[in-house]
């Protein structure tokens, strides 16, 4: 699923966000990335989601390699990811309804969105305000309906910068356990997390960075 | 869609705008009309002595007819019709005037006649008027077209400071709906990330912003088009009517369908080119497509 061999990604002249960084993560994984500010969790994250290209290496996401895929392609390439993010992005002007709904009118996709949107917010346990705006929910709704627009179009993989990070710790556990839910059907989960003591939830294969480089790769 | 304030003033800064752009087309436009009526009435007079009799005034046609290389269309124009043109292009400000028939005394007959290209050159036209007032029964000769030759310099400035006008509003109506348009996109920026994120293609995120653009332009055009003709049937109907310069208002002309459509196309391409490379680059300025 995502196979990376040798990156480096330096901006200026001497400044290393990552150094010789390989790892490869199979289909189906649930893999936590952790390691202090500045590590270089979000520039691997910026690399996988195209937003920027390696100084140098090899990079291999769902099948695109990303050391040569085309401008044009990349938004192709997105829709195979979904994207959970600490400070939500959800549109403030749309509803609940229509933010988990935006992934399949943007691919097009045939199936019923109203079906498949609803389904997946009684899922995430947020059916009844389906109707509401972003901003009258609670962070911890926030981000389930984040979670419920990564997920709608049946991604490959899902990466997920510090989904938690602002979250009281009960309700961090209740999105891992959606993650976990979700992961059982066969997406790649990429999380990167500053709190420990979300590793303990379950074995999962953790990464550890530190100074833009792999120190460690180990199950928790 | 919701109307936030830098909605609502792209919409006002976009009609006002409109409303100057075709108010300088009026302007430019019926400038040419005003100007090429006076140059119809570029007509030499040859006004004849007040006390010229039926005589008198054959001599002086005579003459007239024997100068064919510089003067044709020769006509007469008596003292009722002279008087009754006097009062016409004067409005109500003749009110106060004697009435046409007691005018007629004191307004000269003369013969009026259109010089020939060859005659309009000033040292031929004075030749032309010596040889006139040689004749004992003419008092005087004047070409209308003097004021004309005169003021050409005016008439040239005052083209092209329309043609200038249009040009310049025209380019600021393209820089401020660029940079609307800048405006719209970075307000906006939080929901770009999310579509590029999700796999919008650019063309669809382009889309989206030049769509929304477009119904602002449409609207402000509509507004504009409504509030220029406003603002040109007062000043047609009300001020310069009521001010008395009839002559003048009945000469107006407002932009017919045509030419409104040609401005708006000419418009529309102008400022919808200028809200695109303004998308293109508000968008790789917001790196969302600055993979490279």
């Amino acid at each position: 699923m995502i196979q990376l061999k040798h990156i480096y990604k330096t901006y200026g002249a001497d400044r290393h966000a990552l150094r010789d960084l390989s790892l490869q993560i199979n289909k189906s994984d649930f893999v936590f990335l952790v390691g202090p500010s500045g590590a270089g969790k979000t520039t691997l994250f910026k690399l996988i989601s195209a937003f920027e290209k390696p100084t140098s290496g090899e990079m291999q996401v769902c099948g695109h390699s990303l050391n040569t895929i085309r401008l044009g392609q990349i938004p192709f390439y997105r829709r195979k990811i979904g994207f959970v993010f600490q400070d939500f992005k959800l549109l403030k002007n749309k509803t609940v309804f229509q933010n988990v709904a935006l992934p399949l009118e943007i691919i097009n996709s045939p199936v019923d969105h109203k079906k498949k949107t609803l389904e997946i917010l009684e899922h995430v346990g947020l059916g009844h305000v389906h109707d509401q705006y972003p901003d009258f929910l609670s962070g911890g709704e926030q981000q389930r309906v984040a979670i419920a627009r990564a997920l709608i179009h049946d991604p490959e993989l899902l990466i997920a910068d510090e989904p938690t990070g602002n979250l009281d710790p009960k309700m961090s556990e209740t999105i891992l356990q959606l993650f976990f839910d979700f992961a059982k059907k066969g997406t790649t989960f990429f999380v990167a997390t500053h709190d420990y003591r979300l590793l303990k939830l379950q074995n999962c294969r953790v990464l550890e960075l530190e100074k833009g480089q792999l120190i460690e790769d180990r199950i928790a | 869609m919701r109307w936030s304030s830098l909605k609502l003033s792209l919409l006002v800064v976009l009609t006002f705008s409109m409303v100057l752009i075709l108010m300088s087309f009026l302007f430019y436009k019926n400038l040419n009309i005003l100007l090429g009526f006076w140059d119809k009435e570029n007509r030499v007079s040859i006004y004849l002595k007040i006390d010229a009799n039926e005589g008198d005034k054959q001599t002086v046609l005579d003459l007239l007819k024997t100068k064919t290389d510089e003067i044709s269309d020769i006509q007469f124009v008596d003292r009722k019709a002279a008087s009754t043109d006097f009062k016409k292009m004067f409005g109500e400000y003749s009110a106060g005037m004697v009435s046409v028939d007691e005018m007629i005394d004191l307004v000269p007959e003369s013969f009026t006649a259109k010089l020939t290209s060859a005659a309009s050159e000033k040292s031929s036209f004075d030749n032309l008027k010596a040889s006139l007032l040689t004749n004992p029964f003419v008092e005087d000769v004047s070409y209308g077209g003097e004021w004309l030759n005169k003021f050409s310099k005016l008439d040239r400035a005052l083209k092209f400071l329309g043609l200038t006008l249009t040009l310049v509003l025209s380019l600021s109506v393209t820089l401020i709906s660029a940079l609307m348009v800048r405006s719209l996109v970075d307000e906006s920026r939080g929901e770009i990330e999310v579509l590029s994120l999700i796999g919008a293609t650019r063309w669809l995120i382009y889309g989206k912003y030049l769509r929304q653009f477009l119904y602002f332009f449409s609207l402000s055009l509509i507004f504009g088009v409504l509030l220029s003709y406003l603002i040109f049937y007062f000043f047609k109907n009300r001020f310069l009517t009521g001010q008395g310069f009839h002559f003048v208002a009945s000469s107006l002309q407002f932009l017919t369908p045509v030419e409104i459509l040609a401005v708006l196309l000419a418009l529309f391409i102008f400022v919808m080119s200028g809200a695109s490379l303004s998308l293109r680059s508000t968008l790789k300025r917001l790196s969302l497509f600055a993979y490279e």
